[in-house]
Formats: structure tokens, sequence, C-alpha cells
């Protein structure tokens, strides 16, 4: 089952990643004191001096401040990345697409996702969270102007839409739900 | 350099992998798959979506059809958009794969083409591709509800020519397949449905 953080609505996982990141870490405070009186007396580092380099402390405090913010921003990216919707998502947004709520009610379900069109039948790209009724499963999908045949997967198992209608699929020899989604 | 060689040939072979763009469920065979990835290259070669192939191979397989099953749609589903490249070749995916649904369902190519020139009367706003590709998927779908392809196609595409929005055009298709469940000839209540859309506008 997945499930979500109530305030943020991403998966607890997530949710401590990104809180972790907007919590500024604690401060050795001794280790500063340390710094700065180096700092203070303009001594070179031995163990770089040792290799021929010559770096001041400043230099080297201000190069590790540079580590230290492009790791976060790297990190922060990274996050980004994973919080919001995908390229094909925001590609569909910016076409004006609309979000549609799929909704199921499967109180004895594990698992439900759903599948279609929209996601290349793909059975792990759009899983359902379970409602807080504890028996309805739903997802929103943007989705962009067009017609899409789904179908959702109750356990491993297809389950048809009860609240859409049915396209006979000619391929296969069984039917699929369609959704038609209008642009304007 | 090492590290430079060790760059380049992974750059190569995630170039490779790129070449179709699309991977094929596991539990396809082996040789499955080297025909549904040479017909998802070719396919792409001549400008069709290789997403759509790998969808229908997902699907198939997500129902449970055998490989010969998911081979046989696979090649229609290919020569739909083939052809309706051919008829569309500036169509863009959406377009390309509502066109096939609709010669699929039975529309020919000239009808294809009445919609488009419907379609392009439109003011080229980003939404013309759209209008056009609902009107497509329209058309499939009266034609699956057994309304001949043809004129299913002719009056999507005066509705087009009016300027009717999508909207307009969904509740047609809904109300005329309504029309048919309820036990109405299919071209009949095609034709009702557009009159009663053309006598509120007749002077």
């Amino acid at each position: 089952m997945h499930s979500h953080d109530g305030e943020t609505g991403l998966n607890p996982d997530l949710a401590r990643a990104v809180a972790s990141l907007r919590d500024l870490p604690e401060i050795d405070t001794a280790w500063v004191r340390r710094v700065a009186d180096t700092a203070m007396q303009r001594r070179t580092i031995p163990s770089i001096a040792r290799r021929g380099f010559h770096v001041t402390p400043l230099t080297a405090i201000a190069a590790s401040l540079v580590c230290v913010l492009l790791g976060s921003g790297a990190t922060a990216l990274v996050l980004r990345a994973r919080v919001e919707p995908s390229g094909a998502a925001l590609a569909a947004e910016r076409a004006g697409s609309a979000h549609v709520r799929f909704a199921i009610d499967a109180p004895a379900a594990s698992t439900v996702a759903i599948v279609g069109d929209f996601n290349g039948w793909n059975p792990t790209s759009l899983p359902l969270r379970r409602g807080a009724d504890g028996r309805t499963w739903v997802i929103d999908v943007p989705l962009a102007p067009g017609r899409y045949a789904y179908s959702f997967l109750v356990d491993g198992k297809l389950a048809r839409d009860p609240a859409a209608p049915q396209a006979r699929d000619d391929d296969f020899g069984s039917s699929n739900s369609v959704i038609m989604v209008k642009g304007s | 350099m090492r590290y430079l060689g060790v760059l380049l040939i992974v750059a190569a072979s995630q170039a490779r992998g790129q070449q179709s763009g699309v991977t094929f469920p596991e539990r396809l065979a082996a040789d499955t798959r080297v025909t549904l990835t040479r017909l998802a290259d070719s396919a792409r070669s001549l400008g069709i979506p290789a997403e759509a192939i790998a969808a229908k191979a997902a699907e198939g397989v997500l129902k449970g059809a055998d490989d010969a099953r998911i081979l046989r749609a696979v090649r229609s589903l290919v020569a739909d958009l083939g052809n309706a490249r051919a008829v569309l070749p500036g169509a863009n995916a959406s377009v390309l794969t509502a066109a096939a649904s609709a010669l699929h369902a039975g529309a020919s190519a000239r009808t294809l083409r009445e919609l488009s020139d419907a379609a392009a009367v439109r003011p080229a706003t980003p939404s013309r591709d759209a209008d056009l590709a609902l009107a497509l998927i329209s058309v499939a779908d009266l034609a699956a509800s057994g309304v001949s392809a043809e004129r299913a196609g002719s009056a999507v595409a005066q509705l087009l020519r009016r300027g009717a929005p999508d909207s307009a055009i969904d509740a047609f298709r809904a109300g005329v397949a309504r029309d048919v469940i309820e036990g109405r000839a299919p071209d009949q209540a095609l034709s009702t449905r557009m009159r009663a859309l053309r006598s509120p506008r007749s002077p």
C-alpha cells in the first residue's frame, strides 16, 4: 500500500529527506573556534603544504563553503526531480491538460494501480493511494485532451472502471474503460 | 585518458540503447522482443511514435495474450500508424495515434484529409492539433457505434468548420452513442443529431 504524508502529500521517506534539508545541521562550535584561530594566525595547512600546495586557511574555508553549497544545491535538485511531476506530466500540463481523478472501491485490496494509454500500460508507474474512508483508492492524473483506454490493476488483476464506459478491444479480446478528456 | 575511454564507451552504449527508445516486457520471448524492437526502430525512422508500439505490447502482456497475438496487434497498429502518417505527414504524435484509430475503425484516407482540412480553418492556436485529434477519435467512436465511418467523418468535419468546441463535438458523439444504445439506427441517429444542431442556427 502506498501511504503519503498528510501535510505535504509526500511519501514518508521522501518527506523525511526534505525535512532534513530544511533543518540546518548543528554546528560544532569548538571546530569553528579552531578554524577561526588558524585563520587568524594565517598558517598554511601542513598536510597540503607537504604536497607542495600552499593554501591559506581562509581560501580553504571559502572552498569548503562552495563545496557545501554546490552539494546542497545538487541534493535539492535531485529531490525536486523526485517530488515534481514527470517530464511527460509537465508537458501535458503545458498543453492544457486536466487533472483527472480516477477512483475505485476496493476495500480488501492491498495494491491498486492504473494502466492505460497515458502511461504505456506500465503496471508500476501510477499506483493509487487508499482514501481516508479505507475503501476507495484514488489517483489524480494530468491528462492532455484526448481519448484514453485504461484499466485498474487490483492486486495485480485487471479490473474495469465501473463508472466509465467500456470499449471493445479487438486486439486482445477484452474491453477497456475509456475516458475522453476535452480541451475546450 | 583511461577515464575518458570508459566515458566514451558508456555514452556509446547509451546512445545505442536509445535507438528504439522503448523497452518491451521481459515476459515476452527473446525473439519476440527482437522483432518488436525492429518494428519500433523502423517505425521511429518513419516518424511514427515508438511509444505507442511499446504500449500496445505491454497491454497485450497485461491481458495475458500470447506472443503471436501481440505481434499481430502491433503489426496492425504499425500499419495504421504508417497509413495515417502518409495521409497526414505533418501530424504530431497524438493526431497520428487518433488518425490510426479512425483508420482502424473504417475511416478512409479521404475522411482523414477532410477532417484535417476542416481543422485547418480554425485559428492557429496550440489547441488546434488537440481539436483535430479529438475529432478523429470521435469519428472512430461513432464508427464503433455502428455509424458509417464516412458519414461520421463528414458530420464531425462540418462541426469543426462551424467552430464547434471540443465539448460540443464530444456531446454530439455521446448523444449519437446514447441514441444507438436506445435502439435507433446508427446512421439515422447521426442525421437526427446533426439536424438538431443545425436548426437553431438556421435563419
